[in-house]
């Protein structure tokens, strides 16, 4: 993603002077003193709390957007994207049920350090994340659909992005031929799966990204129905997808995907990410997720992440939820090491004969935390050993 | 020939229909929510790139990939 300049990310053009939102005063949106003289001086008068200056008027959506736009903020404001429920949440399960926000230090750490994945209504339709300095993306046009490499991926590059456009490939640590997704090759963007439902949300307040919604959770089967066809031909599909023992769709048809390390608050797990591909037991069953095994990657969470923050609160139930996560990697091929049977003896070679590889466990967590890990993981773990 | 006597007096009324049709934003306005654009400083700057260019100030850390998810 090509940077904005200084000039480029506060340029308006003609197009949105002559669009429905270009109708409206800047100042019903933005305050300031529109009535200062064209000079840098005068620019920071212009733009000043003492003249009731708002940069970034969604973020009071209820007060700018709801008024023509209400049918979707009033939903928005329960969405993850908009209240970060998900994170408070997950907190709050490894500190014993305390909520941060409840501890000023904390709080002010994780604006500091965390917040900045807030999206507000004008993040993805008109400026840029402001994780990445925002910036108008189309001289001030709104536009309905986000997008992917300047908006989506803005936020969500490193893992997502990265990986559905194929990015890795030639990175160092990485396997060759990691491939782009093949739904990006033919063209998809994320809002195909990712639809305006999902990121508005149905006015639930979640605390999770795995909902179980299916009214607006995309999943492979929303398009791949024949994988469920009880007459299939596909044997693999028939053991592994409509058996006793489920697998989510990833284990045969994802590569090599990115675990992080070194969180953001430069404290607990340090390091570079690296590629990964294990399975874990779904500790997270629901009926939108009945696989028996899943995709997991390891996130940059120990005991001692937030300390820097100096707040009161600690992980004292560190061990309530895995640091080996429920993975969906976007970067999905038909064939796969775990598919291609070219040269085997059997048609599950590939896979059944690297279960060492492949399969979680207790060998696989974090040695500087072995204690914390091995508990937290006790749920995910294939084998013991 | 008389079916067209016929015919105009509904296109007009469907023409006059349509035109009668308010948008969000007229809505909006009729509720007093907002003024309507002028030309003022505002605009004057930020439809003005050069100038722009002269006053704009670079932002700590460019804006280029960020990526955390």
């Amino acid at each position: 993603m090509a940077p904005l300049g200084p000039a480029e990310r506060v340029l308006v053009s003609q197009e949105f002077l002559n669009s429905p939102h270009g109708q409206i005063k800047c100042t019903s949106c933005h305050g300031g003193n529109p009535n200062t003289p064209l000079t840098k001086d005068a620019k920071a008068e212009a733009h000043s709390p003492q003249a009731n200056f708002v940069a970034y008027p969604s973020e009071h959506a209820d007060v700018y957007c709801s008024s023509c736009h209400s049918d979707k903020t009033s939903k928005f404001a329960n969405a993850l994207h908009y209240t970060q429920e998900g994170y408070y949440k997950r907190f709050m399960i490894r500190a014993g049920g305390q909520d941060l926000r409840n501890d000023p230090k904390m709080a002010a750490g994780f604006n500091k350090d965390c917040a900045k994945c807030h999206a507000s209504c004008g993040q993805c339709h008109v400026i840029r994340p402001t994780s990445v300095n925002g910036g108008l993306e189309k001289a001030h046009v709104f536009y309905e659909t986000p997008s992917m490499v300047n908006n989506c991926t803005a936020c969500h590059g490193s893992r997502v992005g990265e990986e559905y456009r194929g990015l890795h490939a030639g990175e160092e640590g990485w396997p060759e031929g990691i491939k782009a997704d093949v739904h990006y090759n033919k063209g998809y963007q994320c809002s195909f799966c990712h639809t305006g439902h999902e990121m508005h949300g149905d006015g639930t307040k979640y605390d999770y990204r795995y909902v179980d919604n299916s009214d607006f959770v995309p999943q492979c089967v929303d398009c791949h129905q024949d994988v469920l066809d009880p007459n299939t031909e596909n044997q693999y599909h028939k053991k592994h997808v409509q058996g006793d023992k489920k697998l989510e769709c990833q284990i045969c048809h994802s590569q090599t995907y990115k675990s992080c390390n070194s969180c953001h608050v430069q404290k607990g797990i340090t390091g570079h990410s690296y590629p990964t591909f294990k399975i874990g037991k779904n500790y997270m069953k629901n009926d939108l997720r009945n696989f028996d095994y899943i995709l997991v990657r390891h996130i940059p969470i120990a005991p001692d992440t937030y300390d820097n923050w100096g707040g009161s609160i600690s992980l004292t139930t560190f061990d309530a939820a895995p640091t080996w996560k429920y993975a969906t990697p976007h970067n999905i091929q038909l064939w796969t090491p775990q598919t291609d049977t070219t040269g085997t003896s059997w048609c599950g070679e590939s896979c059944h004969s690297n279960f060492d590889k492949y399969l979680l466990t207790p060998a696989d967590v974090d040695s500087n935390y072995l204690d914390a890990e091995l508990k937290a993981n006790a749920p995910v773990f294939v084998k013991d050993n | 020939m008389k079916r067209i006597f016929y015919v105009i007096p509904f296109l007009v009324v469907l023409i006059l229909l349509a035109s009668c049709q308010e948008k969000k934003t007229d809505i909006a306005q009729k509720k007093g929510l907002y003024e309507v654009t002028n030309q003022s400083s505002c605009v004057g700057c930020h439809t003005d790139k050069a100038l722009l260019k002269q006053v704009a100030e670079p932002l700590e850390g460019g804006g280029g990939e960020a990526g955390e998810g």
